[in-house]
């Protein structure tokens, strides 16, 4: 992998989710899709924010469970839409129901896309499928240089 | 004044009969004057007559006269020249013959050569008379003379006739005086009747009766004497020298060559009238007596007629108006005017009564009404207050005391504004007042509202009242409902904490049974998932049981997923609609028909749908439940080769349509029909009939959501008919519609 310098390093995914297993199901998906990535985790929403204020390098895509411990995923993903630096990361909600009025709210406060756990490969190609449309249209792939 | 007189009713009756007698007064003084003007005219003529008769005598008497002095001059005794025999011869003559003053012989000189008479003087030889016989040789007649003319002192006649010589020459002039005291006897005279002759001096020469009275005197100067003068012949009406006043005809006396003496006979006029006077005093008495019957009459009659019962009828007019209203006329009630009058006035006088009578019933309705009214106040659960235009308390009734501690002696008098009303409310109670009663303008009046009041000892009170103004002539009052309502605040204050409480429980259980859900579908969600991860990544390291173990726990948690998913659907739908709209049912059958399309072309089956089927007033979810868990266990339960579901309005009543849904399947026994309804109630094993059973549960809580109820009609093997009532669109629009106007 490291062969193929900077032009192919993983993806950088951020999984907010303070559920061991749905981080392992989460990883499994990741595991058995094409996507070259590194995961990153955050068990709530107070430490999603501390990270992505940190040096660490800014991640290329965020899957924000919306029932987190401290910080709900929404007010999260809010918080994100609201920084100039952050605003364009995309967001894909993870949630447990597709209750109509938490998917609305997702999209209102600037979710990418949504996903209803369990995270099984299926879900998260659709997802990521979707994304790429948004990574033509608006942010600059993650693999150009 | 006059007219009061004459306004009497006696007065006019009286002028009446004076009118009526009238005519007849005029007839007969007309009458009268006829009368009068006829015995006048008989009178003039018959005067006339006698006038003329004597005139005429008196001519005669000239002829004679001259006869006899023509024979005269033919006696020898007289124109001989002896005066002794001449004289003899005359006073011969003349004994007894009064007709003559005297006879003569008179010389042409007039001295008298003889007379029947002594006479010495001679005569006056310058009257016309003589000289006339002189020249013309003939017979001829003086004027009368007067007796102070003549040598007898007499009034007469003077003759002169010639006495001729032989050859032609007047020798003498034989000369006799006419007496004129023959008129004095007027043996023809009606009785009353005098007769005056006059010379043309006026003198009275002649008369009858007494005429050594008169004769001499000259006739007084006036009316009758001018007229007299005048020629004649004539009448007049006159007093005569004696003073009676009589109808006087006259004529010349014609013996005189020319008019110098006039005779005039005159009837006293009380008898030429005595006739016709008699005559009409007779009437006018007549008339009198008859007028004085006729007054009497009158007078008496209208008394007994007219009088009684019109003073009958004022007497009862005027006891009617002192309030005496059962005063009658008391007169008959005949064809007479005044018997209509007296009807008509006891037809008012009844019909006041009458009206009086209901208006002291109407009274005393009115006052027995107000009563009743006064006690109901009296005795309304609600306090009645009312006060003045000044805001001043003049009802107070006695739940107004015990609400507000004042007692009505005490209340009333005080302004409403330092009893009841809190301090702050007292600015714009006034004012309110005052702008009503400037401008009509009343925002809180006529309707219901809910204030503060103040109790006696300081503390408030929640009032319910209604204030209504209340205008009598000028002025206008308002009255007031006032309703304690603490008790109700109190309970309403409990009820909205119970439902808030209840609200507030009933969102806990929302959320708990989602975070429940929630909860329960993260363990399950690993479970599902790491069996299926374990499936897909071991399965060649599994054998068959093991990979069965595996298949039967993926099932299980997938069934308890489905459990759980409806759970959440069971506890949403059963609240109520957040908002309910009109909600066309046709349009969610469509859907559901639709979305279960590949069923029914899989199974052969049909789902009929009505046309015109009535909208309901609800929120789409819920109906969509309600039908497509009905459509689906219609098809679902169905064992029939042409599984059918039909779908219809069985009635509507009142404010709700009642719709059924028919299926021709396997029909579910009457002692199931209640338990269908429970939740994962199942009649059948899951082998046999798939789903959870929570289906009719969902329907349940849904319809009784939307207010509505569901039954069932089924017996086993002859299908089933769900019934569903919902409330109707368009009844409960026009409630809404309603209620807005």
């Amino acid at each position: 992998m490291s062969g193929n310098g900077d032009r192919f390093r993983p993806i950088r995914v951020l999984l907010v989710e303070d559920n061991p297993d749905d981080v392992a199901i989460t990883e499994r998906a990741f595991d058995k899709s094409a996507v070259v990535s590194r995961l990153i985790v955050a068990r709530d929403g107070q430490e999603v924010l501390d990270l992505l204020a940190s040096d660490e390098p800014r991640p290329d895509l965020v899957l924000l469970d919306m029932k987190l411990p401290k910080l709900s995923g929404l007010e999260v993903l809010a918080k994100i839409r609201r920084d100039e630096e952050l605003s364009t990361i995309p967001v894909i909600m993870l949630t447990a129901s597709n209750r109509p009025q938490d998917v609305l709210a997702s999209y209102r406060l600037g979710a990418n896309s949504y996903i209803q756990k369990p995270v099984v490969f299926e879900r998260l190609t659709r997802a990521l499928e979707v994304l790429g449309q948004y990574w033509f249209d608006v942010a600059t792939l993650p693999c150009s240089t | 004044m006059i007219r009061s007189f004459f306004s009497g009713l006696r007065v006019r009756l009286v002028v009446l009969v004076l009118v009526a007698v009238l005519p007849a007064f005029g007839l007969i003084v007309w009458t009268g004057i006829d009368q009068r003007r006829e015995e006048r005219a008989s009178a003039e003529k018959d005067a006339l007559r006698i006038a003329q008769l004597t005139a005429s005598q008196e001519g005669q008497s000239v002829e004679s006269a001259r006869q006899l002095l023509a024979g005269l001059t033919h006696v020898p005794q007289v124109t001989n020249s002896d005066p002794a025999a001449c004289h003899t011869f005359l006073a011969d003559l003349m004994t007894g013959n009064e007709q003559y003053t005297g006879i003569g012989v008179v010389a042409v000189d007039g001295t008298v050569v003889c007379s029947s008479l002594p006479l010495t003087s001679p005569i006056n030889v310058g009257l016309p008379y003589f000289q006339q016989v002189l020249r013309t040789r003939e017979f001829a007649v003086g004027g009368y003379l007067s007796p102070s003319e003549t040598l007898s002192g007499k009034p007469l006649i003077p003759f002169g006739y010639p006495v001729l010589s032989e050859d032609g020459e007047v020798q003498a002039v034989l000369a006799a005086g006419l007496s004129l005291a023959w008129f004095n006897d007027a043996p023809d005279l009606p009785i009353g009747a005098v007769l005056t002759v006059i010379d043309r001096n006026g003198v009275i020469l002649a008369g009858y009766p007494e005429p050594e009275d008169w004769v001499g005197k000259a006739l007084p100067a006036g009316s009758l004497r001018e007229a007299i003068l005048a020629g004649g012949p004539g009448t007049a009406q006159a007093s005569g020298v004696d003073g009676v006043e009589r109808l006087y005809a006259f004529v010349p006396l014609t013996g005189t060559p020319e008019p110098s003496a006039f005779v005039a006979v005159g009837f006293s006029t009380s008898a030429v009238f005595a006739a016709a006077n008699g005559t009409l005093t007779r009437n006018l008495a007549g008339l009198g007596v008859v007028a004085l019957l006729a007054l009497a009459a009158a007078l008496f009659g209208g008394q007994a007629f007219l009088l009684r019962r019109v003073r009958a009828l004022a007497a009862a007019a005027e006891r009617l108006r002192a309030g005496q209203l059962n005063a009658r006329s008391g007169l008959p009630h005949d064809q007479g005017e005044l018997g209509q009058l007296a009807r008509g006035f006891d037809a008012m006088a009844r019909a006041i009564e009458q009206r009086e009578a209901d208006h002291r019933r109407d009274e005393e309705a009115l006052r027995e009404s107000e009563e009743r009214t006064r006690k109901i106040i009296e005795a309304a659960y609600e306090a009645f207050i009312s006060i003045d235009g000044d805001g001043v308390i003049t009802e107070w009734n006695a739940r107004a005391e015990a609400i507000f501690g004042w007692n009505r002696s005490e209340a009333r008098g005080k302004l409403l504004a330092d009893t009841i009303i809190p301090q702050e409310d007292r600015e714009a109670h006034l004012r309110g007042l005052k702008r009503f009663l400037e401008t009509g303008d009343g925002p809180i009046l006529h309707k219901r509202m809910e204030l503060t009041a103040l109790h006696r000892d300081g503390h408030l009170i929640p009032v319910g009242l209604a204030i209504w103004p209340v205008r009598s002539g000028s002025t206008w009052s308002f009255s007031a409902v006032v309703e304690d309502i603490s008790e109700r605040k109190r309970v309403e204050e409990q009820l909205a904490r119970r439902a808030e409480e209840l609200a507030h429980s009933n969102a806990e259980l929302e959320s708990f049974t989602y975070s429940i859900s929630h909860d329960l579908k993260e363990p399950l969600r690993t479970l599902e998932a790491f069996s299926q991860f374990l499936l897909e990544d071991y399965a060649d390291k599994l054998d068959h049981q093991g990979r069965d173990y595996l298949v039967r726990i993926s099932n299980g948690s997938a069934r308890l997923k489905q459990m759980i998913e409806e759970l959440l659907t069971l506890s949403r739908l059963g609240q109520r609609p957040e908002e309910t709209n009109r909600v066309s049912v046709s349009r969610v059958v469509a859907n559901v028909a639709a979305s279960l399309q590949a069923t029914v072309e899989g199974r052969g089956a049909a789902i009929e749908v009505e046309d015109g089927l009535p909208d309901i007033l609800g929120d789409r979810t819920r109906v969509e439940q309600i039908f497509g868990n009905l459509i689906t266990n219609g098809l679902k339960f169905n064992k029939s080769t042409e599984p059918t579901v039909h779908i219809g309005l069985w009635e509507m009543a009142d404010d709700m349509a009642v719709f059924y849904v028919r299926d021709n399947g396997i029909g579910i026994e009457p002692q199931y029909h209640q338990q269908m309804f429970g939740v994962f109630q199942r009649l059948h094993r899951r082998e046999e009939y798939g789903g959870s059973g929570a289906g009719l549960a969902i329907v349940k809580r849904a319809t009784e959501a939307l207010g509505g109820q569901v039954w069932l009609e089924s017996e086993p093997g002859a299908g089933a008919t769900f019934f569903v009532s919902l409330p109707l669109w368009a009844k409960a629009e026009a409630r809404v519609l309603q209620e807005v106007a």
